[in-house]
């Protein structure tokens, strides 16, 4: 009972981003032009003759930056924290609290089918531009790394998903909070390892780094595919992204629950 | 004709006034809004920095101090732009999918004048002048010639580039009066295509391939934008790219009119 109410909440999101196909179409054109530029800036380094840059050969590198490229469209959901702030601006969350359905639940469901259509429509172009550099693109055979990648990649939905949510929250003390969007987008994208891979930082800066959950939705999941860890460290990483799930899920709550008491359901 | 420029300029000074007391209205708003897109910028330089640091300081023939004054250009065209052009031309898509662009064109004013003005924002443009220090401390530590002529010369690129930004913008903008109708969303559409466009433009041209780079020159002109005035100032710059940024810019003027017009043309407002 409990699972089915829910499922049809990830059944409407899905149709809901359905309609909208012509968009998808053209946003994975707008998404490969960064990738692209990406691509021939690491091709035209490497041809001076450089061997390797903090640790990363050409293959390493390019296998980072299409595989990072990737996550970050597929585990980064910036967009809820727009849509939470207006649910809440608009008065929209009114209708959650008067029906027994939760907030919180129907978002992480919406979440889900929303992982359904980015993997359909994120997978035709990159599987191309794996296709395209094949030469470079290092593939990986182990089992149990790519089971631990596909973990990773699953705690990284869901950390991406606590933070932006928890920002999104911020709107019932802060109206305006879209200006703040184009700062936090640029600053996930940085720590998490969009712009480069995080070993490019100084030792000191990637050690309290990893101690964040921010490396967590981007450069972790990558670099256990490159095979830069062992088990016991996979191990480690895992332990430390799964207890910021569960403090940032804790948070989220306590926020959402103090966040309500001054809900005055705008435009009602 | 005199008096129609003097007409024209007085009312650009209007917007300008009218716009910079709105933004004084919201005084909390413009700090927020200065100290993020600093961040944003922030970043940015941080990114090229470590390049260049983990290249031996030679990121494909640029030095750290000479990445620095691209990275310096790249924020003064872009603040400029986002200042002067972005809220203007970005508008036109929403404008035309309400029927809000009835209202401009029953104004006694030119309707490409109004869309293309009405609006500056001076939040990005304190970022400009961040760029405006970045780049003076770069060239102080090139230890460049500077010359009165290298500087106007220098300058006159800028304003080049903010032209073919605003170019590159507004022909995208105009799509959206034959494709309003196919969605909704169809309306962020010119606003991501112009992004995806400037991404290659916001690097040194040295990652691409020479095809790559003469049809990045000559067939859409974005190494003009940031290479060309960065280049000129720090690096060397070829005959052939200045003679054509000379002409590039007018012929682009007329081309975005005439399509200005056809667009107009297929205009049929909305709810009304």
């Amino acid at each position: 009972m409990f699972g089915r109410k829910y499922l049809g909440v990830a059944k409407l999101g899905l149709q809901e981003n359905l309609e909208y196909r012509f968009n998808f179409f053209t946003t994975f054109i707008f998404v490969l032009a960064p990738l692209a530029v990406h691509i021939s800036l690491w091709i035209a380094v490497y041809a001076t003759g450089v061997r390797t840059i903090a640790g990363y050969s050409f293959e390493m590198m390019m296998t980072y930056t299409i595989l990072g490229h990737l996550l970050e469209k597929f585990t980064g959901e910036v967009n809820i924290q727009i849509k939470t702030s207006a649910d809440i601006r608009e008065g929209l969350i009114s209708r959650y609290l008067v029906k027994p359905i939760d907030y919180f639940t129907s978002e992480i469901a919406i979440l889900f089918s929303n992982r359904i259509i980015y993997f359909v429509t994120l997978i035709i172009p990159y599987l191309l531009v794996i296709l395209a550099t094949r030469k470079y693109f290092m593939f990986n055979s182990d089992p149990i790394l790519l089971l631990l990648f596909v973990i990773s990649i699953f705690m990284a939905i869901i950390l991406s998903f606590l933070l932006n949510h928890l920002l999104g929250l911020l709107t019932f003390w802060l109206k305006e909070i879209n200006s703040l969007y184009v700062f936090t987008q640029s600053t996930f994208s940085f720590f998490a390892g969009g712009y480069f891979t995080l070993n490019f930082l100084p030792q000191g800066v990637y050690d309290v780094l990893m101690y964040l959950p921010l490396p967590y939705t981007l450069f972790f999941p990558t670099t256990i595919y490159l095979k830069k860890y062992t088990l016991s460290q996979i191990g480690w990483h895992m332990l430390i992204a799964a207890a910021w799930i569960v403090l940032l899920f804790i948070i989220n709550k306590i926020v959402w629950r103090r966040g309500i008491r001054r809900y005055t359901s705008d435009g009602i | 004709m005199k008096f129609t420029v003097f007409k024209y300029i007085s009312l650009y000074f209007s917007f300008f006034k009218n716009c910079l007391m709105r933004e004084m209205e919201f005084r909390g708003n413009y700090i927020l809004m200065v100290v993020a897109s600093i961040f944003l910028n922030l970043y940015f330089l941080i990114y090229y920095m470590i390049l260049v640091n983990r290249l031996g300081n030679n990121f494909l023939g640029w030095g750290r101090y000479e990445m620095l004054f691209f990275v310096a250009t790249e924020v003064i065209c872009h603040a400029t732009f986002m200042s002067l052009c972005f809220y203007n031309v970005f508008s036109l898509p929403d404008q035309v999918r309400t029927g809000n662009f009835d209202f401009i064109l029953i104004k006694p004013i030119n309707a490409r004048f109004m869309i293309s003005t009405r609006n500056i924002n001076f939040a990005a443009f304190t970022q400009a002048l961040l760029g405006v220090g970045l780049a003076i401390y770069s060239l102080m530590q090139l230890n460049v010639k500077i010359t009165l002529l290298k500087v106007t010369v220098y300058v006159a690129f800028i304003i080049n580039s903010i032209f073919l930004m605003y170019l590159i913008g507004f022909c995208l903008m105009v799509l959206a009066f034959f494709f309003t109708k196919v969605s909704a969303s169809g309306s962020i559409l010119p606003y991501r295509g112009f992004f995806a466009l400037y991404w290659f433009a916001r690097r040194p041209e040295e990652i691409y391939s020479n095809v790559v780079v003469m049809f990045l020159t000559y067939c859409i002109p974005l190494t003009l934008i940031i290479n060309l005035p960065a280049k000129w100032m720090v690096k060397a710059v070829s005959v052939n790219t200045l003679l054509w940024s000379l002409v590039v810019t007018p012929v682009f003027f007329a081309l975005s009119h005439w399509f200005w017009k056809v667009g107009l043309k297929r205009y049929q407002s909305a709810s009304s």
